[in-house]
């Protein structure tokens, strides 16, 4: 079974099995009580290669397309994620799944690193076609209207720059619709808060340390915990600190503590 | 969020206190957005001292009050027949069609903005860290010290010891004001730059055209720039510099060489590329509006220099001396990686021209360029931030290129930002072309 990362569940959730991926895309249902949420989706080919990729899918019905995704194509041998209360069949593809697909949500973003905004259409990366579109409406414009290379040079920009606010409206009333459906939770910091409330009493006389992957979550715990004084027991080495909190508990043969998808509190095995 | 307009209006009424000494009494919009700019320096850098001497940084609205009580004693009938102006200007201004479509789109923006400010919290790793983290530390008075040989030096467990402190401290002033830290307080000062940058680019570019559906066009081009609308609600310091940016080019225009010298310590307080890259780039351009080859003014010039030098040198000396003192370097360590980087100027180029973050600006603004190159040597303020963009470009490609920063481009960190810093001078300087070829 494919797996995600090594610190993330297994997808032994089977999907499909054995379908032909030629032209079809996916249509992923997810039940009404649970939340929207980021959806690992795993897949083996026929070569044997497994290949995995997130989808944003809400509760009810999600089209997604998987066209030009790396491994979709040939014979697949089975389709999986982690939860079993997800179901997904078949269906052929369209311009019109294109599209819906295209028009998806792109969720906010909580790094710093790339700030890609990822829309597309028609598997075109957007900001290529509002580059298209705006060379071509200054090309119309000044033929047309016989303005001033200036002034067709500004009216084109303004009006693919329109094109962009109205792509980029639908993106934004789709975050406000999702952040209220998560219940004001936001992706990786959900369950957060509960965690740090939990790992308060093991740290506030104790030394501790984060070996934490260079994510938002590792910047999220001393953000969070700024008006205490024990954050000064906050060490930068392993070797000194009572508590760890990791993403890999594994590495350390230690009981664990406190627990969250994205970190996990466990006694130092050296102390 | 009412403990943060309360906080806008005190540091506004207080930057136009100080404004109304420096310059002509008369009362406008540019006047308020350059006093809220100035407020935002003088009074963080009030909320520094007080802090480096042990003092409670919310002290500095007590030293604030009499200047804004006097200034509002004594300009109490130019505030109040201003306003009224204004209200008379909107009725007798005919509201076209297209303008309202115009402004749908940015309110959109701008309502956006404001709800990624309310509703979602902080979740962005350098606010987190350097602007919000170090400003929450400070709130705290935990976790934070200004003893070079503390482990909690200028906040040093959440970010760079380095930056400097203007956005942390508003925030800590804003949340003094409200009684607790919260995320809107953390977050609300981009949005406020935001609507600075959006006022203040209307303001330059009606100016130049005489139109406002110019101006509304040309705050949708620069809105538009993909990066811009999550900068509005990130409470990084990147929208701050924009906005002030905006402010230097009008004071620079107008030939308001004291107040150009103060925005730009307030962009050096904001943080550091605002001394290192903005002020030379900025003085720069000042020079060059002002130089006249026939007449070879080197007295005008020396005056509107000594006057930015002395705007930009006097607020900052608390910093600088402080810096120095305790040995606080101007940059974050980086690698000493000082030669040219094998194909970095192709990733440059790349993330300039073919990049969803910028999407197609600086296409159009080097078709702006050769279209409107006819122009350039017309008008002096078109040449001037024409050389002002050109010594932006070739800082950024020496920092990037050349030097250990290099790896910020090659992971994408800090490139864009760096980009979009200059969209509104790149902006102006096009709109300022197209005005000299309609003669509008």
């Amino acid at each position: 079974m494919p797996e995600v990362s090594a610190q993330q569940k297994t997808m032994n959730h089977v999907l499909l099995k054995n379908f032909n991926s030629s032209e079809s895309s996916l249509r992923i249902h997810l039940p009404d009580s649970l939340s929207p949420r980021s959806l690992p989706i795993g897949w083996k080919g026929a070569n044997g290669t497994d290949h995995h990729k997130f989808v944003i899918v809400n509760p009810g019905s999600n089209l997604i397309s998987m066209k030009g995704d790396s491994g979709w194509e040939g014979n697949i041998i089975f389709l999986a994620t982690t939860d079993s209360r997800i179901s997904a069949e078949l269906v052929e593809h369209s311009i019109l799944i294109e599209l819906l697909n295209d028009l998806r949500l792109k969720p906010v973003f909580t790094g710093s690193a790339n700030f890609d905004l990822g829309y597309s259409l028609m598997g075109y990366q957007f900001h290529r076609v509002l580059l298209f579109t705006f060379l071509i409406m200054l090309l119309v414009i000044k033929l047309t209207f016989r303005k001033t290379f200036l002034k067709s040079l500004i009216v084109a920009c303004f009006l693919a720059m329109v094109i962009y606010s109205i792509r980029d409206a639908i993106n934004h009333y789709k975050i406000m619709t999702n952040f209220e459906l998560n219940k004001g939770q936001l992706q990786p910091y959900s369950g957060l808060d509960r965690f740090i409330e939990d790992c308060k009493p093991f740290l506030s006389n104790s030394s501790f340390t984060m070996d934490l992957k260079p994510t938002a979550v590792r910047n999220y715990i001393p953000y969070h915990l700024a008006e205490y004084e024990y954050l000064k027991n906050l060490k930068r080495g392993i070797r000194n600190a009572d508590y760890i909190i990791t993403d890999n508990h594994q590495k350390y043969r230690s009981r664990v503590l406190v627990t969250h998808p994205n970190a996990i509190l466990v006694k130092n095995p050296n102390k | 969020m009412i403990a943060s307009i309360l906080h806008f209006m005190l540091t506004g009424l207080f930057g136009i206190a100080i404004i109304q000494y420096l310059k002509k009494p008369s009362l406008s919009s540019i006047l308020i957005l350059q006093g809220l700019a100035i407020g935002f320096l003088a009074e963080t850098m009030i909320s520094f001292l007080l802090y480096f001497i042990g003092i409670h940084t919310w002290v500095s609205f007590i030293l604030m009050a009499p200047f804004i009580g006097y200034s509002l004693y004594k300009k109490w009938s130019d505030y109040s027949e201003y306003f009224f102006r204004i209200l008379i200007k909107f009725r007798e201004h005919r509201i076209t069609l297209t303008e309202v479509i115009i402004s749908t789109v940015l309110l959109e923006k701008i309502i956006f903005a404001g709800y990624m400010v309310l509703s979602i919290p902080v979740y962005f790793e350098d606010t987190m860290m350097h602007w919000a983290g170090r400003g929450k530390a400070l709130y705290f008075g935990t976790n934070f010290s200004m003893d070079p040989s503390s482990p909690l030096f200028m906040g040093r467990l959440f970010g760079h010891k380095q930056y400097p402190l203007l956005l942390s401290l508003w925030k800590v002033n804003t949340a003094h004001i409200g009684g607790d830290w919260t995320d809107t307080y953390a977050l609300f000062d981009s949005y406020l730059f935001y609507l600075i940058l959006i006022a203040s680019t209307v303001i330059v570019v009606y100016h130049l055209t005489n139109r406002i559906l110019y101006a509304l066009i040309s705050i949708i081009i620069i809105t538009s720039v993909p990066l811009n609308i999550w900068h509005s609600a990130h409470g990084m310091a990147d929208m701050a510099l924009l906005a002030i940016s905006v402010l230097s080019i009008w004071s620079i225009y107008k030939k308001e060489y004291l107040i150009t010298g103060l925005l730009l310590a307030a962009l050096a307080w904001i943080k550091n590329e605002g001394l290192l890259i903005f002020a030379p780039v900025y003085i720069l351009g000042l020079i060059i509006y002002n130089f006249d080859l026939k007449s070879r003014n080197i007295k005008l010039i020396s005056r509107a220099l000594g006057l930015c030098l002395i705007g930009l040198i006097i607020p900052l000396l608390p910093w600088q001396i402080f810096r120095w003192y305790t040995g606080l370097s101007m940059s974050t360590p980086i690698k000493t990686e000082n030669y040219y980087h094998p194909d970095s100027l192709q990733m440059f180029g790349k993330f300039t021209f073919d990049n969803p973050a910028n999407s197609f600006f600086w296409v159009f603004v080097v078709a702006g360029l050769i279209l409107g190159s006819s122009n350039i040597l017309k008008n002096r303020l078109s040449f001037s931030l024409l050389i002002m963009l050109f010594a932006h470009f070739i800082l950024l490609i020496y920092i990037f290129c050349f030097t250990g920063a290099h790896i910020f481009m090659a992971n994408q960190m800090t490139i864009h930002r760096s980009l979009m810093q200059i969209v509104p001078l790149a902006c102006i300087l096009i709109f300022s072309l197209f005005a000299e070829t309609n003669k509008l």
